[in-house]
């Protein structure tokens, strides 16, 4: 039996009865990582000795090995946001959900690669290194937690955090056939994680099962006083409300997602999601966003000018590295956002896209009022080469054009994997549901690998 | 000179709190005289991934003190950036308020040497400070202490029209908020820092004006007495500058307190773009007119009513000043002398309240007593004193005797005699005062 293989649960069972150490679960990852990642540049930091707190053995995720994206703070340890500007910096404290994580038991095995300070679509902006597809390495393998994706892929450790603010852990956690939640904005301490755009940005687990994902949730979501916009709704129990029977619950399909543009084979998958809930039991209701197609625009108003004031800290200083050490994106978007903020400029352009994010908020809020539950394509495309768009941002952008709404309205997204195009790329899917649902879009998702399987590559 | 010319000011006060703990961060809220870096966190320090959690009580204090300077309180308000690069700006932005601001529209009535009248406050934000810059001559050194602590900014509108007035309208700001006990308001140790924004206007026969097309910002006044000297400097250098027929430069001053002259400050002027918007990182904040008004219930006088008031009930010179330095300490002085029953007159309490450094939390019932019982150690009258004093001298004549051979110090003796008769209730000024007096009679 191979161990890399097993849920955290099976991993736990045999910890609990002693069938394996935790220091050997840690090892069999840590060869994975050994075998998989010169191969792929998943990971910017690997964790050669793991830090187990045997005090921790009766907590959830005690032994349990992961990963976390490049941008959330660990003290003493690299934190480079996958950026030139911090390619050596040191954390100095920990981000709260890695303390969280600690306190669960659960032990860090390394820090993965990203799009420099989440910039991207593809890996492809990372000042340090390119991920590549596990299921091809001429693909990209997603982005911005590019890395989360392609370590989970090759199960390099049991679960991950990645981090997403338009798309970068949904995105990524399809084109790599794995599971990423993008959680309810509020849901998970922000704190200690490097800020991308701060009204957007959501942390968030990424699994090979939604059952995984659901467990990490548990030991990571809930009010922390660090994080001024985080809620202090009760947690419940996602892993205990999995099993629930979705007959008779409403999916609703938003037209304006399902349109020119969209690739056949994705879209044909989707659909084949559809009939699958259908024959579940759930009702199939078409539904309109009508908003959604300012999402891009507003996104790429709000998001860059947020992270022009977010990186202005990086000012050659403090961090060694001065501003022309930003890459390409970094600038672009750095005087996109200068730009949309000016004196003259604010009321026509920032203003204006956070009046239409409110509309496209209330698009969603309306929806769930018919709906429980949203299904929709991830990406419009599969995952497509490594250098195919590197030189037109404005393709880049527009792999966000299905995840971007979402993140405005701040509503929850599981991103799950449902087969492979033609050239044996994965095709992924998401359930959409309303703020702070993530119990409901975790039953709904458990239940379709329940019928239909995880897609990984072991799997048939 | 064609027409007549009207200096239009408009000053801006900072005001550090002085909350126990900073801005936007658990760090104590301490920088004055401490060793540098010493009271500094990740938020504080700006690091990558801090966030800012609002200082509620800096918050409350705030809207108390916008509501003692009669502004308007926003229903909604909430917090923005103010982005500007600076080395002691740790985030390269300010958590201040720009849009919607604490406190709006408000006034300060002022008397004295300048115009009597109502100066008008445009709004009462809250921010944090920023670090500070220490400028040797190789390098510069950056102390984050200071960083962080919460700053109430007081921007009045363009309504004083002189430098004494600005003075008058100063010492009122000073006055007002040391009297709600929020800061020390020292300039000297910076808790209390000034901008003044001058430009001189002309007027038609009528005595209207428009406002002029400059202005010119004074930086760093670190006294009452530079800013009045800055304000009338500044106003007879644009005075000249218009007269010649030109108009003075929109821009950026430094005060010279040594030379008494204004300088341009270095750095080329250009239009500033703070690229203003709502901090993502702090939701708004919502008080219901109910919740407002209740913070504004402890306000009922001003500190000036508060010494009238105890000028009229006897209380003299310096102490009245100091009693209506802190509302607590009027509080305590009203209630105590409500208590006492006229068994103490206010210039007695005024003087031990300033004299035993009263402390305000004092209860009135405990501050009567102490008073009282004070006074009934030293209940006996002088003419009791006086026969106690008379017998001990009769009944010592070994001791008077050496006395009078010039052993003074005998006295002591005699004065412990007559303590013992009076039981301690005498005044040991009185015996001795009476002692000596008889001594010298019996001669």
């Amino acid at each position: 039996m191979d161990l890399w293989r097993l849920s955290i649960n099976q991993i736990k069972k045999l910890i609990k009865s002693g069938q394996v150490s935790p220091e050997e679960v840690y090892k069999v990852f840590l060869s994975r990582i050994k075998k998989f990642n010169p191969g792929l540049n998943a990971f910017i930091t690997v964790i050669e000795k793991p830090e187990i707190d045997k005090t921790k053995k009766d907590a959830p995720l005690f032994g349990i090995p992961f990963s976390m994206k490049d941008v959330y703070m660990t003290k003493g340890i690299k934190t480079t946001a996958g950026s030139a500007i911090l390619k050596n910096y040191i954390s100095q404290y920990d981000a709260a959900v890695y303390r969280r994580l600690k306190q669960a038991g659960a032990v860090l095995i390394g820090k993965t690669n990203c799009d420099a300070w989440g910039h991207g679509v593809s890996t492809e902006n990372s000042d340090l290194m390119t991920t590549k597809n596990p299921w091809n390495t001429d693909f990209v393998a997603g982005g911005s937690s590019g890395g989360s994706g392609a370590c989970l892929a090759k199960d390099m450790a049991v679960f991950d955090i990645g981090e997403d603010t338009g798309g970068s852990i949904r995105l990524p956690a399809s084109f790599c056939s794995v599971v990423g939640l993008k959680a309810t904005y509020g849901l998970i301490s922000r704190y200690g994680a490097i800020a991308y755009a701060s009204s957007l940005d959501t942390v968030g687990p990424m699994a090979r099962t939604v059952e995984d994902c659901a467990l990490v949730l548990e030991a990571i979501a809930g009010k922390d006083r660090l994080d001024a916009t985080s809620s202090s709704l009760p947690i419940p129990k996602y892993s205990q409300q999995l099993n629930k029977s979705i007959k008779g619950t409403k999916i609703g399909i938003p037209k304006e997602y399902f349109v020119k543009g969209l690739d056949q084979e994705v879209a044909q998958k989707v659909k084949q999601v559809i009939n699958r809930f259908e024959k579940m039991g759930a009702r199939i209701i078409k539904i309109s966003l009508p908003m959604t197609k300012y999402a891009i625009a507003v996104y790429y108003l709000i998001a860059p000018s947020e992270t022009s004031s977010n990186l202005s800290r990086f000012d050659g200083i403090r961090y060694g590295k001065g501003r022309g050490k930003f890459g390409d994106e970094a600038k672009r978007r750095i005087l996109l956002g200068t730009f949309a903020l000016s004196a003259g400029y604010y009321d026509a352009y920032y203003l204006k896209a956070t009046k239409i994010r409110t509309l496209i908020k209330r698009d969603f809020e309306k929806a769930f009022k018919t709906v429980d539950v949203i299904v929709a394509p991830v990406s419009p495309t599969p995952p497509f080469k490594i250098g195919e768009k590197a030189d037109d941002p404005l393709q880049m952008y527009l792999a966000d054009v299905f995840t971007v709404p979402i993140s405005l309205a701040g509503v929850p997204s599981l991103s799950l994997p449902c087969g492979f195009s033609q050239k044996g790329l994965p095709i992924g899917f998401q359930i959409i549901g309303p703020h702070f649902q993530e119990a409901k879009i975790l039953n709904f998702g458990h239940q379709y690998q329940k019928e239909s399987g995880t897609f990984r590559e072991y799997e048939n | 000179m064609k027409s007549s010319y009207l200096p239009i000011i408009g000053i801006e006060v900072h005001v550090e709190l002085r909350t126990k703990s900073k801005m936007f961060c658990s760090c104590h809220n301490r920088h004055f005289g401490q060793k540098p870096n010493t009271n500094v966190c990740p938020v504080c320090l700006g690091l990558p991934g801090a966030l800012p959690v609002p200082n509620i009580k800096a918050i409350e204090e705030t809207i108390i003190i916008a509501l003692t300077l009669n502004c308007k309180i926003n229903s909604v308000f909430w917090f923005d950036r103010k982005n500007y690069f600076y080395p002691d700006l740790p985030k390269g932005y300010q958590i201040s308020q720009h849009f919607a601001p604490i406190g709006i529209n408000g006034f300060l009535p002022v008397f004295g040497e300048g115009k009597s009248g109502k100066i008008g406050i445009s709004d009462v934000h809250l921010e944090e400070d920023t670090g500070k810059s220490l400028h040797t001559e190789e390098t510069t050194l950056l102390d984050y202490n200071r960083s962080g602590v919460p700053l109430v900014e007081i921007v009045s509108k363009p309504e004083i029209h002189s430098s004494s007035e600005a003075k008058e309208y100063l010492k009122r700001v000073q006055q007002t908020i040391r009297w709600l006990g929020f800061s020390d308001c020292d300039m000297e140790k910076g808790s209390m820092r000034l901008e003044a924004n001058i430009s001189v206007a002309e007027t038609n026969q009528a005595g209207n004006y428009q406002l002029p097309e400059y202005r010119v910002e004074i930086k760093n006044l670190n006294s009452f007495r530079f800013v009045e000297k800055a304000i009338d400097y500044e106003i007879s250098r644009q005075i000249k500058i218009l007269e010649s027929g030109l108009l003075p430069k929109q821009e950026t001053r430094g005060f010279n307190s040594q030379k008494g002259v204004t300088y341009p400050q270095r750095g080329k002027e250009v239009a500033k773009d703070y690229r203003y918007f709502p901090e993502p990182d702090i939701p708004p904040f919502k008080f219901s007119s109910k919740q407002i008004s209740k913070f504004g219930e402890n306000i009922s006088e001003m500190p000036w009513q508060a010494e009238d008031n105890l000028m009229k009930l006897g209380v003299k010179g310096q102490w009245v000043k100091i009693i209506a330095r802190r509302k607590e300490t009027v509080r305590l002085f009203l209630e105590s002398q409500r208590l006492s029953s006229n068994k103490i007159s206010s210039q007695e309490l005024a003087g031990w309240m300033v004299n035993k450094k009263t402390k305000q939390d004092t209860k009135p019932k405990d501050l009567v007593e102490e008073i009282l019982t004070e006074k009934n150690k030293f209940s006996l009258s002088e003419d009791r004193i006086a026969i106690f004093a008379e017998q001990a001298i009769s009944e010592n004549p070994k001791a008077v005797a050496d006395y009078r051979q010039g052993k003074t110090q005998v006295v002591g003796f005699l004065i412990g005699q007559v303590q013992r008769k009076s039981q301690g209730k005498a005044d040991p000024n009185i015996v001795t005062k009476i002692l000596l007096r008889k001594l010298k009679q019996n001669k």
